[in-house]
């Protein structure tokens, strides 16, 4: 398991988002963002689990509702 | 005595005609089963078939959640064709449902969507 590493996870949104860096912040969100769809999120949600060798339960996944509130759950996966 | 759940989705064909690529790779390997990459990658053009197969995903999931079965995810969705070349969908969890699905995919050459009926006995 990798460690916790805002780069990587904000890394992941801009390549997978299409967004640049400046526009990824904690209050960026899925029902509000136009890019952010479910297949996007799915994307976003692999590479996580392939950038830092963690699988995240299903209810995370659903609950991944904001950059932010990504960055809260997968804090809790890597520490 | 039954409870009926629909659900439908409809998605561009071109999100998956990069499906060679890394980033594209463990979102497949994540939400499709060996089964279903092998079918879609075994066509010449994969992207509609793919397509087609999020699109089912995703229309079992709102129709499971219209009957509110919440714990079945994309993993879990195994969608397949029989010898006719019929879509059936097969649900991989160990905790069981009293349910029927039935499921139809369709695309023409920018779209592929997908309907979905399941019949619970309750």
């Amino acid at each position: 398991m990798a460690p916790f590493n805002e780069d990587t996870i904000k890394n992941i949104f801009c390549e997978v988002l299409g967004l640049p860096a400046q526009n990824v912040t904690d209050t960026l969100a899925y029902n509000s963002c136009e890019q952010w769809d479910s297949l996007k999120h799915l994307q976003i949600v692999a590479m996580f689990e392939e950038s830092f060798g963690i699988e995240i339960d299903m209810d995370d996944i659903i609950a991944m509702e904001t950059y932010g509130k990504v960055k809260e759950i997968l804090h809790k996966y890597l520490t | 005595m039954q409870n009926i759940g629909i659900g439908t989705d409809i998605v561009e064909i071109k999100r998956f005609e990069n499906f060679g690529d890394p980033q594209f790779t463990p979102f497949l390997t994540r939400n499709y089963t060996q089964k279903e990459r092998d079918y879609c990658l075994s066509k010449d053009a994969p992207a509609p078939h793919l397509a087609a197969r999020f699109a089912g995903k995703e229309a079992v999931i709102k129709a499971l959640y219209s009957l509110h079965i919440t714990h079945i995810f994309y993993p879990a969705i195994e969608i397949l064709n029989d010898d006719r070349g019929v879509p059936y969908v097969r649900i991989n969890t160990d905790q069981a449902e009293k349910i029927s699905i039935k499921i139809s995919l369709s695309h023409n050459s920018d779209m592929a969507l997908a309907f979905c009926i399941i019949i619970q006995e309750i």
